[in-house]
Parts: structure tokens; C-alpha cells; sequence
């Protein structure tokens, strides 16, 4: 029944992968490299604070598979002691790259805790439908309402990423978090909606994309300023330099949202993605924003009059 | 006025729509019926401008669209959305602002809690109450009636008779007659594609007879039921 249900799952990641344009070995290749890249940077900069880290992220990301309503769907299917194995089993797998990572730095410790805390984790099921996070973003629906309380851990980490750049006096590590930030905004948009809410607008599609990404601009900004203001105060010579990125960060959420739309209706694929990622190469800015824009325009004339 | 002429509309060889006629007027309320299949959802989304098809829908309303209250069978919501938030959301596209909105919640939902949270009545009248503070003229309800309970109902068939009070223009589809007698002025008969009937109010009662009378009890008896 194990193997039955995690070959299934398997089948759909993969499914997911091929959908998204890319074969599933390559995107396995490239999680892995994304994983000790980007852990191995962590460790350079934040020696102490790694492991930790290096853990947080990798339970943050089992907790997606915590639902209390998927938990009990598979109760349901399998029963109890079954499902706890299958969670048990799925939250094992998540944890092999990051505690392969923390055996590759010497953290012994750790990478025994890991294996350990999140088996621990399979017993415990997330009911966050019930528990209304409120967010200073209701007003201007809707991505930042929905995005700010799906990712609030991962903001709430970013954050405290900035803070300890200030406690380690490390500036890039407080723009990394900086621009993290900004790529957890740009996700907002990466799915579009379901064509009934772009439907309901009663804008032409000029005016509908022009509203939307003043919207994305207001909402990052404002999500960003907290940051912005601490990393100023501590390095005010640098102000230039956090003003910069925040900058990049903004036309990547344009980049993101103009991408959506310009599938419309249906998913950003491979190809929107590395003409998104060629925004950091200053002269394809000009080139991909109107690309994407004028894209998107004419997918959405279907919908909008 | 919503005039439709000839409209046709296929999905790949699949032909669903096959030549609809049909006229809607202000102040008015249409019933639509129609077996599983009969292509009531494919009709409500071509009025809506939700699918491509042959003919033009014509209207004194410009753009149609913008005045029109769609609900669906079955609405769809955003996860981590709460119940004033979706309606906010409906009503800012439609650029209506809305105040109190605790003072229009006429069927006390938990408007503070997420949407995910509802019963599938709880939705479906959340969707409607949405809809219903977008000011709409045109409303197109896809089985509104379902799943929600008696006091729900009832206060539903009270907001379509106040609809018509108010001159605007109702297209409702519902499996269940009774709710389509005591609200509707006319009631079209959807059958493969094609209105075979219209039934003027006054012949209502014959329809239903013909309905219950008809394939129903052949088919029940097909069963071999013991």
C-alpha cells in the first residue's frame, strides 16, 4: 500500500513537472543543485545559523503536506496507522537532499535531528483553514490577501533573516533576504486565476493589467519597506544599494504577472520562466516587459471587452 | 433586451449548441430547463462572453458582460479567502463600492472566515449574495437553488420576485419545477442543443404533468427495481 500510494504520487509530481514543460529528471538535477547551492551559500555566510536554517526551510516546506483536510482524506482512504507511515514516509523523502546537505558540512547533529523532527511532524496535522490571518492587503484584492497568509511562514523567516544580517553585520545576507522577499511577491502571480475572476472585471484589457500591476507595485513596496527601513538604518551608506534591489525585485513581480497573463488561461511554462530570468540582464527588460505585455493583452481580449 | 439568433456552439466535433433563438426582456424571468448534458452551462457561459461561438448575442446593454450577474453550478473560491473579502473582490471589479456589508448579510454567513471553511449552501449563497450587491441588470443563475436550505430558498425566491419589481432581466436554470413556477414568466425546454418549447406561465402546470408523465416512469421501471 506504501509503495502503491508513494508511486502514485511520484506519477503526479512528475505529470506536474512534464505539464510545466521540463522532463522530470532534469527538474530533479536542477532541485538538487538549487538545494546545495544555495545551502552550501548559507553555510559560507552564516557558519552558526546554517543548520538551523538549513532545517527550517525543509520543515517549512513538510508542513505543506500537514493539512488537517488532506490528512484526513488519507485517513479516510488508508486509516490511521497506515496514513501516519505514508506521511511519515513523504516527510522522510523531502528530508533526504537538506540532511544529505548537513552530512556534506559535518553537522551530524542535525542531520540525525532532521530525519527525526520530521517524522515527528507526520503526527501532527495543520488546521490553518479555520484560523483567519489577518493581512494589511484586504483591501486591494486579491493575490496579496491570499499570497501574504499562504506564505506567511516563509515571509516571517525572510524577516528574520534581515534581522540576523544586522545582528551578523552581513549587508548581502540582508539582501538576499531583501530579494527573497520580492521573489515570494512575484509568486503571487505565478498562477492565474480562474477565468470568472478575470471575467468579472468590467475593464478593457489595458486598464485591467494597468491596474493590476500598480497593485503589485503598492503591495511590495509596502511589503518591503519594513526591511528596506532596517537595512537602511544599519547600513546607511548602502542606502542606494537596498533602493537597487528593490527596484530588480519590483520588475521581477511585473515580469511574473505579465508571464501569467501572457499564458492566459493557461500555465507560465519553461519558456516564460528563462524570458522571466532574463529581466536580470539589464537590455532584455526592455525587450520582455513590452513582450510579455502585449502578450497579454491579446490573450485577455477573449475575456475582457 | 438580450437577443440571441441561431447560436451555435461546438467543442471539437462535439456539436452542443444548434441553433438557439431566444429573446430576454427587462423586467422578466426565464426559466431554462433541460436534462444533464442539454447544454444549459454552455448557453449561460456563450451569453456571458465566456465562450467562443457562431451568431451575435445583441443587447441594450454595452458591454453586456459588465452588467451581468453570473453565478454558477458550482462557484469556484480562492483558498485563504474569507467570506467579505470575496465579496469585496466582486464587487471592486464591477467598481461598486459597498459599505455595511454585515447590514446585507441576509443569510448570516461567517463572512470573517475563510470561504474553504463553508458548506457547499454556505457557498453557494455566498456567491449569490456577491453577486446580487454587484447591481447587475442581466442575472444568469445556474442552479441556484441547489444545495441550499429551505429559509435559503425561500428568501431566493422572494430576491427573484423583487429582481422582476425591479426590472431586471432573470435567466434561471433548476432542476427542481416548483422553483422555476413560482419565480418565472416564461420557461424554455432545452433538449439536444435546441429550444423546443416555450411555455408561457399560464401552461406551466401542463409542462410539469408532461415531464413527470413522459420518459420518467419508463425509465424507473427500467430498473427492474424488487
Amino acid at each position: 500500500m506504501l509503495t502503491h500510494y508513494l508511486s502514485l504520487q511520484f506519477k503526479l509530481l512528475n505529470r506536474n513537472i512534464r505539464d510545466f514543460g521540463m522532463h522530470p529528471l532534469l527538474a530533479y538535477v536542477l532541485i538538487f543543485g538549487l538545494i546545495s547551492g544555495l545551502g552550501t551559500l548559507i553555510f559560507q555566510r552564516l557558519p552558526n545559523y546554517a543548520p538551523y536554517i538549513i532545517i527550517g526551510i525543509c520543515v517549512l516546506l513538510q508542513m505543506r503536506l500537514s493539512q488537517k483536510q488532506r490528512s484526513d482524506f488519507l485517513q479516510i482512504v488508508y486509516g490511521n496507522k497506515t496514513k501516519r507511515l505514508l506521511r511519515m514516509a513523504e516527510n522522510l523523502i523531502i528530508s533526504i537532499p537538506f540532511v544529505t546537505l548537513l552530512l556534506v558540512e559535518n553537522q551530524y547533529i542535525a542531520a540525525v535531528g532532521l530525519p527525526i523532527a520530521s517524522a515527528i511532524l507526520a503526527f501532527i496535522d495543520l488546521n490553518s483553514k479555520s484560523i483567519v490571518l489577518p493581512t494589511p492587503f484586504s483591501k486591494s484584492p486579491y493575490e496579496f490577501t491570499v499570497g501574504f497568509r499562504k506564505s506567511f511562514l516563509f515571509i516571517l523567516m525572510v524577516y528574520g533573516l534581515s534581522v540576523i544580517s544586522v545582528c551578523v553585520n552581513n549587508l548581502n545576507l540582508g539582501l538576499f533576504s531583501l530579494f527573497v522577499l520580492c521573489i515570494i511577491c512575484a509568486t503571487y502571480y505565478g498562477k492565474v486565476e480562474n477565468e470568472y475572476y478575470v471575467w468579472i472585471f468590467a475593464e478593457s484589457p489595458n486598464k485591467y493589467l494597468t491596474h493590476k500591476i500598480l497593485t503589485a507595485i503598492k503591495n511590495t513596496f509596502w511589503m518591503a519597506l519594513p526591511m528596506m527601513a532596517l537595512l537602511t538604518a544599519f547600513f546607511p551608506e548602502n542606502w542606494w544599494i537596498v533602493l537597487l534591489i528593490t527596484a530588480i525585485g519590483m520588475i521581477l513581480v511585473i515580469a511574473f504577472l505579465l508571464a501569467a497573463y501572457s499564458t492566459y488561461p493557461g500555465e507560465i511554462g519553461i519558456l516564460e520562466l528563462i524570458f522571466i530570468f532574463a529581466v536580470f540582464i539589464p537590455p532584455f527588460v526592455l525587450v520582455v516587459i513590452p513582450y510579455f505585455y502585449v502578450r497579454s493583452i491579446n490573450r485577455l481580449k477573449n475575456t475582457l471587452v | 433586451m438580450i437577443k440571441i439568433v441561431d447560436l451555435h456552439k461546438s467543442y471539437g466535433s462535439k456539436s452542443v449548441l444548434k441553433g438557439i433563438n431566444a429573446e430576454f426582456h427587462s423586467g422578466k424571468t426565464y426559466g431554462i430547463i433541460g436534462e444533464n448534458g442539454a447544454g444549459k452551462t454552455t448557453l449561460f457561459r456563450c451569453i456571458a462572453g465566456l465562450e467562443r461561438f457562431d451568431c451575435t448575442i445583441t443587447s441594450d446593454l454595452q458591454p453586456l458582460k459588465n452588467h451581468l450577474g453570473l453565478l454558477f453550478a458550482e462557484p469556484y473560491f480562492f483558498d485563504k479567502i474569507t467570506g467579505e473579502e470575496y465579496i469585496r473582490l466582486l464587487c471592486y471589479a464591477r467598481h461598486k463600492r459597498i459599505d455595511n456589508i454585515a447590514d446585507k448579510n441576509i443569510f448570516d454567513l461567517p463572512l470573517s472566515q475563510y470561504v474553504t471553511t463553508y458548506s457547499t449552501g454556505m457557498k453557494k449563497k455566498l456567491a449569490l449574495l456577491a453577486v446580487l450587491l454587484q447591481g447587475n441588470e442581466l442575472f444568469v443563475l445556474d442552479e441556484p437553488y441547489n444545495g441550499i436550505d429551505i429559509n435559503g430558498s425561500i428568501a431566493l425566491t422572494e430576491i427573484l420576485l423583487k429582481l422582476k419589481e425591479l426590472n431586471k432581466t432573470v435567466i434561471i436554470s433548476s432542476h427542481i419545477f416548483s422553483t422555476l413556477s413560482d419565480t418565472c414568466d416564461e420557461i424554455l425546454v432545452l433538449r439536444n442543443g435546441i429550444i423546443t418549447e416555450t411555455v408561457q406561465r399560464a401552461d406551466f402546470q401542463k409542462l410539469e404533468e408532461e415531464i413527470k408523465g413522459s420518459r420518467v416512469k419508463e425509465l424507473v421501471n427500467k430498473l427492474g427495481l424488487k
